[in-house]
């Protein structure tokens, strides 16, 4: 109790300190236990998703031209398979046409109900047998679509339109999760007919202790033997494993992102905590003395100043608790709403409670390294406050030597004479740095889409990409676009094409054939947004680029070999570049030349059209049409209709000549027929167009969800790493000027200023904040070179980095001229008649 | 004489526990330049209180202070500070040297707030403190490496580095034993010679010898006032039994 009653003493005579110290106890309390006990909580998500939904926890993925069912004899009787099942389902981004905001582009799956059935539980009473073409949506959509049910529902592909009636919600699973949209067999049958990104799922759930990317890996090779494709990019597996591994990754990130935002916090409270006890210790040296000699022990003394801080830590405790549980059930439904859960979250109550016991004990220990310093004064050494005023140290700065400011050299004078002192101050300064910086950093290059497109993608991106049919020459083709007065250029590149990579070293592991999808440019000189972190893009025929993430994978360099396959054909390429890709890790980059040598009949039909500036993309589009005709699909599924005869004849021709283009694969049709006297002609030369998307614009949607969160968690560094700043600055002063009251007292009796003297401690941080920003501003590149290799590629200019140092500075002096303003309490004749 | 310093009707009063203690009652009081004046009185008296009130250090309740024909009892905490570096010097009873500083900076601290740093500062530091037998040995040490004598003149040398219109000294020989006291007082008398100001507060009469013109105060109010003669012969007899009658007179 005594002891207690010292604590309370300390705290009621520094109230404004230990408020200081109960926020930043506080918010590092509540930002650690909400970023540990979420990421704890987020990695229940998944194995929760697939519970609920009862849905097959492994996938193998085809395209649909490529699936046979004889690829299941692998899976039936096999013991290590305990269940499997498979649907047919389409998907692709799709235009939704909504009321209130124009159209959206959105990624949607339209699975048929008796296949989301076999998929999972799918949950919903919902009949899926009314004529209304009615759609049962994943509960995601309620909220991404803006709809309810019984809302009409209006899709367009390729300039047709479908309209179904909203019929319910359910919570999907783990294939493809909130993309999915459950349609009737008709509806899907007829859909099915009109797109083209057509696909077979299987789901399959092993047995106990199956190593499932084994099991995946097989079954794989399984089938690309018994196909009689080459299935080369046309398939895909996922096991489980990688599933939760790789959601837990993206649904934490911002968890981790706050964790660390905690960890600077923590390392503020404990330079600050230390600190502070050593300030209390020398200004209250000789009520420690008068405690001794009345029979205090030096621990009950030092336990006071532990107390002090336990006390404050546990009313942080008392407040933090209600918002670190809120905050954490935010960022684990944030995290859950990524992959398009929306069932109820639960907080994990105990690692919550542990992380703020954990703060507590922290505290604790930090208090009672320091505050053990009180055994080194008996009474008597006490009352003669120690030794720290008897200096023999060398005199630094000498002030007969001063130029300028006497000012300025006071402050540097006290700096030096207690460097050791900062050193704490500096650690939090650069720590603040980091995080302003990366905030800054990532804040203002992604706040413009293109650049978060150009940086993540790995991909090059047009503005109209024109997929050709038909007999083209694809150079005549290209310049032909390119004379146009709207274009910029016009690439023709080769994209999706399937390949496995093999290398020495994973030639005998269990994955020895990597399969990667290919870019390849005639020219790479043209493009824009695919980066190389090292080494250059391929120029000539035996050259390959690989990404980060794949260089990793096969474990190989700059000048290495590797072969790549396609439809059975091997080469080896030499590795010259380097690329980063967040979006399209497993991608290879080839020359034109460099992709014949495995496919020699390969002609491109993909042209990337890049606009110039202010050039209308729909009007572009439009003017395509004109010229090349209408998307070929679309004459496939006219109606025949028409006012005179001869325009139903052409009609029902062209619909035949489009579906023996797209299905048969004619690269050229003439008709001619009679009807009495009149003989119709035509031919497939107006049918130049497979398709037209608009690359940037469909990817639009991932770029402003990214710029959101990269914007969010810009703020949140900022202004966290701000509060930290103005937090320690303010204990740090008050502290200070406590530890100083004499010596500031003293000056202000022989003419200085409060101003001055609110200068002179403000300027004493400037060198440590210049030294701070330094090391920051280092770290920060260091990091920002790891996040251009693994992540994007940011260029940001030396310019502004510089500018944002400047204002850190600026507010680091600010903020201490602001918090030494107590100064002006400070009596000269108080400090006299004491 | 000069006027170099007047009171107007100044009083100064403190709050404790919400009751007012009223120190200095309406006094009106003329400093002159060139004059010792030393301000004596019982313990309580108000002395420390005018003397602060004086200089600048403190701000009155009530009534003025003129410095010349300035008022600096409507000055700021920031306008007085200036206030006190141009014009004041300042001797304290605890002498508040900087710990942290050696010997010729905490001068050089004084100076440099009120003027330039320059070659002839540097010199005039160094001169005074040979002058009050502050060796150049010592220049570098710093105030625990002093005797409380040594402390105190170089206490005095900061309160005349910036050659002040007026030298405040509070009780500068209290913390001091009889002989560190007397060569302090020394530098004051030597001081006073040159033609400097000096306002003292003191309650010991070897110390108020040294002055040219002694207040004596009680309950806040001044009660008395005796100028001193002239110095005399060394030993200052007349001097002695002046003053010495003019406190028996105030009841001291």
């Amino acid at each position: 109790m005594k002891i207690l009653r010292l604590s309370f003493a300390n705290i009621r005579k520094h109230k404004k300190e230990s408020i200081l110290f109960l926020i930043l106890i506080t918010l590092g309390l509540v930002l650690l236990a909400a970023s540990v006990s979420s990421v704890i909580g987020i990695k229940k998500i998944t194995p929760k998703m697939v519970e609920e939904s009862g849905c097959y926890k492994n996938f193998a993925y085809f395209k649909q031209d490529h699936y046979s069912d004889i690829y299941l004899e692998f899976l039936k009787d096999n013991p290590d398979v305990e269940s499997f099942d498979h649907t047919s389902f389409v998907s692709d981004i799709i235009k939704v046409k909504s009321t209130d905001e124009g159209d959206m582009l959105t990624d949607i799956c339209f699975v048929p109900e008796s296949g989301e059935r076999r998929m999972e539980n799918f949950n919903t009473t919902v009949g899926l047998d009314s004529a209304d073409h009615p759609i049962v949506l994943a509960s995601a959509n309620r909220k991404k679509l803006d709809v309810t049910e019984g809302d009409n529902l209006t899709i367009t592909w390729n300039n047709k339109e479908f309209s179904f009636t909203v019929a319910g919600f359910y919570e999907t699973g783990i294939w493809n999760y909130g993309t999915k949209a459950v349609v009737s067999e008709e509806d899907f049958e007829y859909l099915e007919n009109c797109m083209d990104e057509r696909y077979e799922m299987i789901g399959i759930n092993t047995a106990e202790g199956v190593d499932n990317r084994i099991l995946l890996s097989d079954f794989k090779t399984f089938a690309e033997d018994a196909s009689i494709n080459d299935l080369s990019g046309s398939v895909y597996t996922y096991t489980y494993e990688d599933t939760v591994s790789t959601n837990d990754i993206n649904m934490s990130l911002l968890s981790i992102i706050i964790m660390i935002m905690s960890a600077v916090i923590v390392t503020a409270i404990m330079i600050m905590i230390r600190f502070r006890i050593v300030s209390d210790i020398r200004e209250q040296i000789v009520s420690i003395g008068v405690l001794e000699a009345m029979g205090y022990t030096s621990g009950q003394i030092a336990a006071s100043y532990i107390a002090e801080y336990v006390l404050i830590a546990l009313i942080s405790a008392l407040i933090g608790l209600a918002p670190a549980f809120f905050m954490t059930k935010g960022l684990i439904q944030n995290a859950a709403s990524n992959i398009y859960y929306g069932g109820p979250v639960t907080v994990p109550a105990f690692p919550l409670m542990l992380c703020v016991l954990a703060m507590i004990i922290f505290v604790g220990l930090i208090a009672l390294s320091r505050a053990i310093a009180v055994r080194k004064y008996p009474p008597v050494m006490a009352f003669r406050k120690g030794i720290d005023t008897h200096n023999f140290k060398k005199t630094i700065l000498p002030l007969d030597k001063t130029k300028g400011s006497v000012h300025i050299r006071l402050a540097i004078k006290e700096l030096f004479q207690n460097a050791k002192n900062h050193v704490g101050l500096t650690v939090c300064i650069t720590t603040c740095t980091v995080l302003t910086l990366l905030g800054f950093i990532l804040g203002t290059f992604f706040a413009s889409p293109d650049r978060i497109l150009g940086s993540v993608c790995g991909h090059e991106l047009c503005d109209i990409r024109l997929e050709a049919v038909g007999d083209i020459e694809p150079s005549a083709f290209a310049s032909e676009l390119e004379d146009m007065t709207e274009v910029r250029q016009v690439l023709t590149p080769a994209v999706g094409i399937g390949v496995k990579i093999t290398t020495d070293s994973n030639a005998n592991t269990s994955d020895p054939d990597y399969p990667v999808t290919l870019e390849v440019y005639e020219d790479y000189s043209k493009t824009s947004t695919i980066f190389v972190i090292n080494g250059r893009l391929p120029e000539h025929e035996n050259e390959v680029c690989v990404t980060v993430q794949e260089q990793k994978k096969l474990e190989a360099d700059l000048g290495d070999t590797i072969t790549l396959e396609h439809g059975k054909i091997k080469k080896d390429y030499v590795i010259t570049g380097i690329v980063n890709s967040a979006v399209n890790p497993i991608t290879a980059y080839l020359t034109t030349p460099g992709f014949k040598r495995m496919d020699p009949s390969y002609t491109p039909s993909t042209f990337d059209i890049y606009l110039n500036d202010g050039a209308d993309k729909k009007e572009f589009a439009e003017l395509l049409r004109r010229r090349y005709g209408k998307e070929i699909a679309e004459y496939k599924d006219d109606d025949i209709k028409g006012e005179a005869l001869e325009e139903k004849i052409r009609n029902a021709a062209d619909k035949k000549m489009a579906e023996a283009m797209t299905e048969e694969g004619v690269s050229y049709m003439e008709y001619a027929i009679r009807v009495g006297d009149q003989t119709i002609t035509g031919s497939t030369s107006i049918m130049k167009i497979k398709s037209l998307t608009f690359e940037k614009e469909e990817n639009e949607e991932i770029a402003n969800m990214l710029l959101v969160s990269f914007a969010g968690i810009a703020v949140i560094m900022m202004l966290i790493s701000g509060i930290v700043v103005i937090l320690i600055l303010s204990i740090l002063m008050a502290s200070t000027i406590r530890k100083q009251y004499r010596e500031l007292g003293i000056m202000k009796g022989l003419g200085y200023t409060s101003r001055e003297l609110k200068f002179q401690l403000a300027f004493r941080i400037v060198p440590l904040a210049v030294l701070a920003v330094i090391l920051g501003t280092i770290l920060s590149i260091l990091l920002m070179g790891v996040v251009n290799a693994y992540v994007c590629k940011i260029i940001i200019s030396a310019f502004s980095i510089i500018m944002m140092d400047l204002a850190i500075l600026l507010y680091c002096f600010i903020c201490a001229y602001i918090c030494a303003g107590r100064i002006k309490k400070i009596s000269v004749y108080e400090l006299i008649s004491e | 004489m000069n006027r170099i310093l007047r009171t107007e009707k100044l009083c100064k009063s403190f709050s404790n526990a919400g009751l007012q203690q009223h120190v200095i009652k309406n006094m009106d009081l003329e400093i002159f330049e060139g004059d010792f004046t030393v301000i004596m009185g019982s313990s309580g008296s108000g002395k420390s209180t005018l003397l602060y009130a004086l200089s600048g250090m403190d701000k009155p309740s009530l009534g003025k202070v003129y410095f010349g024909d300035e008022e600096i009892s409507s000055y700021n905490n920031d306008q007085l500070a200036v206030f006190r570096r141009k014009h004041c010097g300042f001797v304290f009873q605890s002498i508040y040297l900087l710990d942290n500083m050696n010997v010729f900076d905490n001068i050089m601290t004084g100076a440099l707030v009120a003027q330039k740093n320059s070659p002839e500062l540097v010199d005039r530091a160094g001169m005074l403190l040979k002058k009050v037998g502050i060796s150049e040995d010592m220049w570098k040490k710093y105030p625990n490496q002093l005797s409380g004598g040594e402390c105190q003149r170089v206490g005095i040398i900061r309160g005349v580095i910036n050659d002040p219109k007026i030298l405040f000294a509070d009780e500068p020989t209290g913390a001091l034993n009889s002989s560190s006291g007397r060569d302090v007082l020394d530098v004051f008398t030597e001081l006073h010679k040159t033609g400097q100001s000096v306002v003292m507060v003191t309650h010991d009469i070897k110390t108020a010898l040294r002055g040219s013109r002694v207040i004596y105060l009680r309950d806040g109010g001044i009660v008395g006032e005796h100028r001193m003669p002239a110095y005399g012969t060394d030993d200052d007899t007349q001097r002695r039994e002046s003053l010495q009658n003019f406190l028996n007179d105030m009841g001291w």
